[in-house]
């Protein structure tokens, strides 16, 4: 089994030149500039201008791009946003099948238009003669925060095949669930587990946490984002959002499997496959970290 | 549509003259006469004879009347039950749209002979088989009188699941989960609650019933009822904003505006984050609390004038 590692999605206004710096720091897996939340409506311009700069940036340091698009504004978003670098685009607020289809028809037509495709993962190069495939296109990752976008869930991802990855995005606040009595989001371990199953039948990879009340808006302190790693990674999450960049680290190492674990596993791969995956998931999440810190080496010299 | 408020409801038989003689007096934003569980199959025709008498009963306090039919019956239940000041038919055990559409067919004949307005009476299905938690986004979306929906739990529910009640652990996860979730897909107000380890079954619990309305409260529920006047008081109170909440939803309104003027998305206030999510978790809690003071007021003066006419006439 071969594993894209995903562990942490940070999400950064792409406006905010002090957080992109920040960002770029983060060593974050992906790096997910934001059009949407987190730029006030007067900076729009100024976020999707930034855009095309903070890809390469975010690039050098490492980490593979994605662009939030708020969904009323998908075209001028994605207009600024599909150039070289970029992996793919968050869809937030999905609620039916047009909008996926209108987000996966514009990126065809920039795409063509740009000569555009998918960079290589972090730490490989594309040959120049190498032949153009599917697996190029541009992804679509679908961040479902409503009620009819989880309804649908399964409709939605299958509207594309860009749809690589889902997740609840912000759901506790775009739907208002909150702390119940036993400290659990309302609805949000239903939500959770629903996700995995449409994700995985559907065989795109399901991205989240298993956030409890104490992290409101996909923000919480580095203890419980570490907790809610863990716990996702057991739940069947490799990879999770996140909106602070001091939750990277937790992240990452809440979905890398410990090194206490590998052994144990190391001993009974033999006869099992689920052991043989978390060997490889491990070997892949540490293939990811060398990949990151062989560019930041790279960009480091060229600058030098 | 204005929202409705259904803090607190009691469900009683049509049949039983004491309880529905007094049932004026419980404070209940919604009153539910029953024509089916809590009345016995000999009894079921005289039941349907009830419903105007019930009606004056009730709207002396002002509660928005609603009446229980079986749901094997509709067709004799239907008419016996839809006259004018009926807000709500409530169709228990639904497991099939079919059923629902055949309810909407039969309320939209008798609203035509009585002379309501088409589409005044409100459909409330409630699931408690596990056929109807699986065609929960059928039923919630076959008629448009339906405007709350929520999970099957309960006594029928667990007898259809094969499970018992009262165990300390939610053994409704998945029910609870379905039928919020077809809620927030189609757009209505959520019914239901918060699972709370319970393992009295106590329904007239005075302190339970407040601690579970001010739990669904803060998880976005609206809705309460129950079988016993103890939890009435408890459930207005409980899903009621209170005077602090109010004050602190506005300053939070204030404090995101200055915000937005300034060109910020995010800001902090004592301590908490303020965005446009909880800007309007703010305003949702206002209007809320506006509609919660408004129906007080319309029951205050209800009781007031029955009392008066009692009085002058006693």
């Amino acid at each position: 089994m071969t594993y894209t590692v995903r562990r942490s999605w940070l999400i950064v206004p792409a406006h905010n030149d002090e957080a992109l710096s920040e960002a770029a720091e983060s060593g974050a897996d992906v790096v997910l500039l934001d059009l949407q939340d987190t730029v006030h409506e007067s900076r729009k311009h100024d976020a999707r201008a930034n855009v095309r700069g903070a890809i390469e940036t975010m690039r050098d340091a490492g980490a593979e791009v994605f662009v939030r698009s708020d969904i009323e504004l998908m075209y001028a978003d994605l207009d600024a946003s599909v150039w070289r670098g970029l992996t793919g685009v968050v869809l937030p607020g999905v609620t039916n099948v047009e909008q996926v289809r209108e987000a996966h028809e514009i990126l065809s037509h920039l795409e063509a238009e740009r000569g555009v495709v998918k960079p290589p993962p972090v730490g490989h190069v594309r040959e120049a003669d190498d032949p153009r495939g599917p697996e190029q296109a541009l992804e679509i990752h679908l961040s479902l925060d409503t009620g009819p976008g989880n309804w649908h869930a399964e409709d939605l991802i299958r509207a594309s095949d860009r749809v690589k990855s889902v997740s609840l995005g912000r759901a506790d606040l775009v739907m208002d669930l909150r702390e119940d009595p036993v400290g659990d989001l309302h609805l949000l371990p239903y939500l959770m587990q629903r996700l995995i199953i449409i994700a995985n039948a559907t065989g795109v990879e399901p991205v989240g946490a298993w956030w409890r009340a104490t992290s409101r808006g996909l923000t919480a302190a580095y203890d419980d984002t570490l907790q809610a790693a863990l716990t996702g990674r057991q739940a069947g999450f490799r990879g999770a959002l996140c909106m602070k960049a001091n939750q990277v680290a937790a992240l990452n190492r809440g979905f890398t499997p410990s090194k206490p674990e590998v052994e144990s596993h190391t001993a009974m791969s033999a006869d099992s496959e689920i052991s043989s995956n978390v060997i490889a998931w491990a070997d892949a999440c540490a293939a990811r970290d060398q990949a990151r810190e062989l560019v930041r080496g790279q960009s480091q010299s060229g600058t030098d | 549509m204005t929202r409705r408020v259904r803090r607190s409801g009691l469900t009683m038989p049509i049949n039983n003259p004491r309880f529905v003689g007094r049932s004026w007096t419980r404070d209940c934003d919604y009153l539910n006469f029953d024509f089916e569980d809590s009345v016995p199959q000999s009894q079921k025709e005289h039941a349907r004879t009830l419903v105007r008498d019930a009606i004056v009963q009730g709207q002396k306090g002002a509660a928005e009347i609603n009446i229980r039919i079986n749901c094997a019956y509709p067709e004799v239940d239907v008419p016996a039950a839809v006259w004018p000041g009926v807000a709500q038919i409530n169709f228990p055990k639904a497991e099939t749209a079919e059923q629902i559409r055949n309810l909407d067919g039969l309320i939209t004949r008798m609203e035509r002979v009585r002379g309501i307005r088409p589409g005044t009476v409100r459909i409330g299905a409630t699931v408690e088989t596990t056929l109807g938690v699986a065609n929960s986004y059928e039923i919630a979306s076959a008629s448009p009188r339906i405007d709350s929906f929520g999970p099957g739990t309960g006594y029928d529910m667990s007898m259809d699941m094969g499970v018992e009640m009262f165990v300390g652990f939610d053994q409704f996860f998945y029910n609870r989960g379905e039928g919020e979730l077809v809620a927030l897909a189609l757009g209505l107000e959520r019914d239901g609650g918060v699972y709370m380890p319970d393992t009295t079954g106590d329904v007239g619990n005075a302190d339970l019933a407040i601690n579970r309305a001010r739990a669904n409260r803060k998880a976005g529920l609206r809705s309460g009822g129950g079988l016993h006047p103890n939890v009435v008081a408890p459930q207005n109170e409980g899903l009621t904003p209170t005077a602090e909440e109010v004050d602190h939803a506005h300053r939070i309104l204030d404090f995101f505006a200055e915000l937005d003027e300034a060109g910020e998305v995010e800001g902090v206030l004592d301590g908490q984050i303020v965005d446009v999510y909880e800007a309007g978790r703010a305003l949702e809690l206002i209007e809320w609390a506006d509609l919660c003071a408004q129906r007080d007021a319309e029951k205050a003066a209800a009781r007031a004038q029955t009392e008066a006419t009692e009085e002058s006439s006693a």
